[in-house]
C-alpha cells in the first residue's frame, strides 16, 4: 500500500522524467517541433552510462561520476542531431520535422539493438552500493535532477547565452536582425535537450535497467508531461513529469504496471478532450 | 479515362503479367503482402498526405483489424467477408472515437492522441490474454474464405487481395481525386483562406482519417488470413514506421505512391539482408534521406495530372446576387486591450463601403469578427436578416460572405486556374466549377491561367485572391487593404473592377489607408478610432468631420482629401 518509500520511488522516477520533459519542451519552444526521438536519447544516455561504467574500474563506478561524461557525449550527439535532422528542414511544415525525428529515433534504437542486443542492461547505481541503500539513492537521483533543473533555469534566465536562446525561440527573425547567432542557438538547444535526456537515461539505468525498445515509452511520458503541464511551459513540464511518475508508481504498486500505463494513456486522451490547453494553460496564443 | 490511359494500363498489365509468369510461391506471397500493405498505406496517405495530420495509429488500426477478424473467424466461425468488414469497421470506429475530440486540435496533440491510443491497443494485445492469446497471439487463423469458398494461397489469393486493393483505390480516387485533391491541398497549405472560402476543413479531415483507419483495419484482417497468425507484432510501432516509410518513399499524396511504397517496404528486408542486423537502422536513414531530399517521394518523379484551363475566354458576370450585411454591437477584447468596442456597421446591397481609421483602430479585427476568424465577445452579424454570428468561419463563407486578405495565403506552386478551382464548394459539378472559375477570373481581369502563382506580380496575386473569393458567388465581399503596395495604374484598374462588381449588385466593403484609391471609389465611408465608429456618411462628409481630421487624417490631408473629391 501507500508508503513514503513508494512516494520517494515515484519522485525519483519523476525527477528523471522531468529532465527528459525539460529537454522536450526546450526544443518545442526553440523550433516549434515535437522531438519524437527524445525517448530514444534517454535510452542512448543509459547505454552511454553502461559503456562508461564498463570502462572504469568497478570501485570508481557510481553513476554520478559518469554524469559529466554522459552530458558531454549526449550534447555532441544532439549537435549532430540538429545538423542532420533539423537544419535541413528549416522552414518546412512541422510534420516534416516530426518525421525526421522519428527517423532519428529509429536509427538510434536499431543501432543500439544491433550493437548491444535486445536484452536489458543494468547501468551504474547513482551512488556506490557500499555508500547507501535504495532510499538514499533515490534522494541522490532527485537531488541531481533538481540541481540540473535549477542550472538550466539559471542558464536561461540569468546569462547572456540564455537570453539569446530565448530571443531566438521567441522571434528568430528579430533575433537574427540584432545579431544573435540563431542557428547556433538552435543547435545549442538541441544539445542541451539531448544532454538532459541522456542524464535521465543514466539516472534510470540502474533501477529500471535499459533496453533498446525503451525509447517510445519515455518519449510518450515526456510528451504527456508537457501536454499536462501546458504546451511550452518549462515549469509545467517538470511538474507534469513528477505527477505522472508518482501516478504511475502508485498504480503499478497497487494494481499493475500495465494498468498504470493504460490508465495514463486514457487519462491523456481525456485531458485532450476536456482541456486541450493543458491543465495549466498553453503559453502561446495564436493570431488569426 | 482516355484512350491513352487504357493503352498505358494495358501495357502495364501485360508487362506485369510477363514478369509474374516466372514467380514462385514465395514471390507470390510477398506480392500478396505488398498488396495488403498497399491498402494500409493508401489509407495512411488519406490522413498524412491529404488531410495533412500526423497519425501514429495506422499500425494500431491494422492490428485491430487483424485481431477482430482473426478472433471472429477462429473462435466464432465467421465467414471471411463479414469478418473483414467487422475488422475494418472496428478500426474506423476506434478512429472516430479518437478523432471527435482531437481533430480540432493542432497536429502535435493529434500525434500524441494517436500515439496514446496505439500504445493502449498494443498493451491490450499483449496483456489481454483470454481475448488475444497474449504474447503468443492467435494461431491457426483460417485462410480467407469468402461466402463459403476458400481462396487458395498463391494466385487466387493474390488476385482476390489485388481486387480489394483496386476497390480501395477506386474509393480513394473518389474521395481525394479530381477537384477534391486541389481543395484538400488548399486546406492544408492555406487554412485561413480555406476557412474564408467555405471549405469545411474539420469534416474533411475527420472523413479521411476515419476512412483511412478503416482501410488499415481491412488490410490487417487480410494479413491475418494470409499468414495464419495474429500476434502482438501487428500492433507494434515498427509496423507503423513501415507504413510511414512506405507512404513517404512512395509519395504521400499519390495513389501510385502507396503501391510503390508497399512493394518497396515488403521487399526491402530481402534486399537489405546484406546489412544484417543494421537493416532497420538503414530504414531510418532512408526515411531521413527521403524527407530531406525528396519530400514528394518516388511518385513525385512522375508527372501529375493537372486541371487544364478552358481555351475560350470568359466574360465577367453581369449580375451578382448581393445581400445587405448588418453587424450590431460587435465587441472584442484581447486581454486588457479593447480592440473593437461596440461597432455597428451596415453594408447596403450593391454599394461599396470604405472602412478607414488610424493603425490599431480595429479595422482588421472588425473584418475578422464579421467573417468569424476571430470569435466576437458579443454582437450579431446578419446578411439579409439571416443570422451568421452563431456560425463558424467556413459556414459563414458558405452563407455568402467572402473575404480577401492583405497578404493572401497561397500555394505558390499551384497554377492560377487550380487556385480558383480549389476555392469552390465540393458539391459543385466540374462543368459549373469551370464556368464559375473562368467568370471569376474574367471579373478580376486576370489572364495567363496556366501560370504558377509564384510567377504573378503582387497586384496579380491580390486579384487572384479576390477572384477565388468571387468563384464562390458570394453575396458580400470584404477586402483588407487591396490597394496597398500597388502602382497608380494598378490601383485605377482595381478600382474599375471593384466598381463593376458593385454595379452588378455585389455588396463590397474595403478597409484601406490609400485615400486617393478609396474616396473616389466608395459610396459610403465609416471611420473607426480605438475600436469605435467616429463618423459615417458620404466620403465628403466623413473627410470633413472634425473627429476624423483630429484622430486620423490631420488638417492638411483632410483638406487634400476634400480636394480629391472635387472640393465639396
Amino acid at each position: 500500500m501507500f508508503s513514503p518509500e513508494l512516494l520517494l520511488a515515484g519522485l525519483g522516477l519523476g525527477a528523471a522524467y522531468a529532465l527528459a520533459a525539460l529537454g522536450f519542451v526546450l526544443i518545442i519552444n526553440a523550433v516549434g517541433a515535437v522531438n519524437f526521438a527524445q525517448g530514444d536519447f534517454v535510452m542512448a544516455g543509459g547505454y552511454v552510462a553502461v559503456v562508461v561504467t564498463a570502462l572504469l574500474p568497478p570501485s570508481l563506478a557510481p553513476g554520478l561520476l559518469a554524469l559529466p561524461l554522459v552530458l558531454v557525449a549526449m550534447a555532441v550527439l544532439g549537435l549532430l542531431f540538429s545538423a542532420l535532422a533539423y537544419l535541413p528542414l528549416r522552414g518546412q511544415p512541422a510534420v516534416a520535422v516530426f518525421i525526421s525525428t522519428i527517423a532519428v529515433g529509429l536509427i538510434l534504437r536499431q543501432s543500439v539493438n544491433a550493437v548491444f542486443g535486445a536484452a536489458p542492461r543494468a547501468g551504474p547505481p547513482v551512488l556506490a552500493p557500499e555508500m547507501a541503500g535504495a532510499m538514499f539513492s533515490q534522494v541522490a537521483t532527485i537531488a541531481a535532477a533538481a540541481l540540473l533543473v535549477a542550472a538550466v533555469h539559471g542558464l536561461l534566465k540569468h546569462t547572456q547565452f540564455g537570453r539569446h536562446l530565448r530571443a531566438s525561440a521567441q522571434d528568430p527573425e528579430m533575433a537574427a536582425a540584432i545579431g544573435v547567432p540563431v542557428t547556433w542557438m538552435v543547435m545549442a538547444t538541441f544539445a542541451l535537450a539531448t544532454a538532459l535526456a541522456g542524464v535521465a537515461g543514466l539516472l534510470l539505468s540502474h533501477v529500471y535497467l535499459v533496453q533498446p525498445e525503451d525509447g517510445t515509452t519515455y518519449m510518450l511520458k515526456a510528451y504527456i508531461a508537457v501536454t499536462l503541464g501546458g504546451w511550452g511551459r518549462v515549469g509545467g513540464a517538470v511538474l507534469g513529469a513528477l505527477a505522472i511518475a508518482v501516478f504511475e508508481t502508485l498504480v503499478a504498486a497497487l494494481v499493475s504496471q500495465v494498468m498504470a500505463e493504460v490508465l495514463l494513456y486514457l487519462l491523456v486522451l481525456a485531458v485532450l478532450w476536456w482541456r486541450p490547453q493543458g491543465l495549466m494553460g498553453e503559453i502561446a496564443g495564436r493570431r488569426a | 479515362m482516355t484512350g491513352r490511359h487504357v493503352i498505358a494500363l494495358g501495357l502495364a498489365v501485360a508487362v506485369a503479367a510477363a514478369l509474374l509468369a516466372g514467380v514462385d510461391d514465395y514471390g507470390l506471397r510477398l506480392l500478396t503482402l505488398a498488396a495488403i500493405y498497399a491498402i494500409a498505406v493508401l489509407g495512411y496517405q488519406l490522413a498524412l498526405g491529404h488531410a495533412g495530420v500526423l497519425s501514429l495509429a495506422q499500425g494500431a488500426f491494422f492490428g485491430v483489424g487483424a485481431y477482430v477478424s482473426g478472433i471472429l473467424t477462429t473462435t466464432h466461425g465467421w465467414d471471411g467477408a463479414p469478418a473483414l468488414a467487422a475488422g475494418a469497421l472496428t478500426a474506423a470506429g476506434l478512429a472516430a472515437f479518437v478523432a471527435v475530440p482531437v481533430l480540432r486540435l493542432e497536429t502535435h496533440y493529434f500525434a500524441l492522441a494517436t500515439l496514446a491510443i496505439a500504445e493502449v491497443v498494443h498493451l491490450l494485445a499483449v496483456n489481454w490474454t483470454e481475448m488475444t492469446g497474449g504474447a503468443n497471439g492467435i494461431y491457426g487463423v483460417p485462410p480467407l474464405a469468402l461466402f463459403g469458398f476458400v481462396v487458395a494461397p498463391g494466385w487466387p489469393l493474390l488476385i482476390a487481395v489485388s481486387g480489394v486493393l483496386a476497390a480501395m483505390i477506386a474509393l480513394a480516387t473518389w474521395r481525394v481525386g479530381g477537384r477534391r485533391r486541389l481543395v484538400l491541398a488548399l486546406a492544408r497549405t492555406a487554412p485561413l483562406a480555406a476557412d474564408c472560402l467555405g471549405i469545411a476543413r474539420r469534416a474533411l479531415r475527420f472523413e479521411l482519417f476515419v476512412l483511412g483507419a478503416g482501410m488499415g483495419g481491412l488490410a490487417g484482417a487480410l494479413q491475418g488470413h494470409t499468414v495464419g497468425v495474429v500476434s502482438p507484432a501487428v500492433t507494434d510501432f515498427a509496423l507503423m514506421v513501415s507504413f510511414l516509410v512506405a507512404a513517404l518513399i512512395g509519395g504521400r499524396d499519390r495513389i501510385v505512391g502507396a503501391v510503390i511504397g508497399a512493394l518497396l517496404v515488403v521487399h526491402l528486408p530481402e534486399w537489405l539482408r546484406l546489412f544484417d542486423v543494421y537493416y532497420l537502422a538503414i530504414y531510418g536513414v532512408a526515411l531521413l534521406a527521403v524527407i530531406i531530399l525528396a519530400p514528394a517521394g518516388l511518385a513525385g518523379l512522375l508527372p501529375a495530372a493537372g486541371t487544364r484551363p478552358p481555351n475560350d475566354p470568359a466574360s465577367p458576370p453581369r449580375r451578382w446576387q448581393g445581400g445587405s450585411l448588418d453587424a450590431q454591437d460587435l465587441r472584442k477584447r484581447f486581454g486588457g486591450v479593447v480592440a473593437v468596442d461596440g461597432v455597428d456597421i451596415a453594408l447596403p446591397t450593391g454599394r461599396i463601403t470604405g472602412i478607414i481609421g488610424p493603425n490599431g483602430s480595429g479595422k482588421t479585427t472588425l473584418l475578422n469578427l464579421i467573417t468569424g476568424l476571430v470569435a466576437a465577445d458579443d454582437g450579431s452579424v446578419t446578411i439579409d436578416r439571416a443570422r451568421l454570428d452563431p456560425m463558424a468561419a467556413d459556414q459563414r463563407a458558405r452563407a455568402g460572405l467572402a473575404r480577401g486578405f492583405q497578404h493572401p495565403e497561397v500555394d505558390g506552386e499551384q497554377t492560377v486556374w487550380a487556385a480558383v478551382m480549389a476555392a469552390q464548394p465540393l458539391n459543385r459539378s466540374m462543368a459549373r466549377a469551370r464556368a464559375q472559375g473562368a467568370a471569376a477570373l474574367a471579373a478580376m481581369d486576370l489572364g495567363g491561367w496556366s501560370r504558377a502563382i509564384n510567377d504573378l506580380t503582387p497586384a496579380e496575386c491580390r486579384r487572384l485572391d479576390i477572384a477565388r473569393a468571387l468563384a464562390n458567388r458570394p453575396r458580400v465581399l470584404l477586402l483588407d487593404e487591396p490597394a496597398a503596395g500597388l502602382t497608380d495604374g494598378e490601383q485605377t484598374a482595381l478600382a474599375h473592377d471593384l466598381r463593376r462588381l458593385a454595379d452588378g449588385g455585389l455588396t463590397v466593403a474595403v478597409v484601406e489607408h490609400g485615400m486617393r484609391f478609396l474616396l473616389p471609389l466608395a459610396d459610403r465611408v465609416i471611420c473607426l478610432d480605438r475600436g469605435r465608429v467616429i463618423a459615417v456618411g458620404t466620403p465628403a462628409e466623413v473627410v470633413a468631420a472634425p473627429a476624423v481630421i483630429d484622430s486620423y487624417l490631420g488638417r492638411e490631408a483632410g483638406a487634400a482629401a476634400t480636394n480629391l473629391l472635387g472640393g465639396a
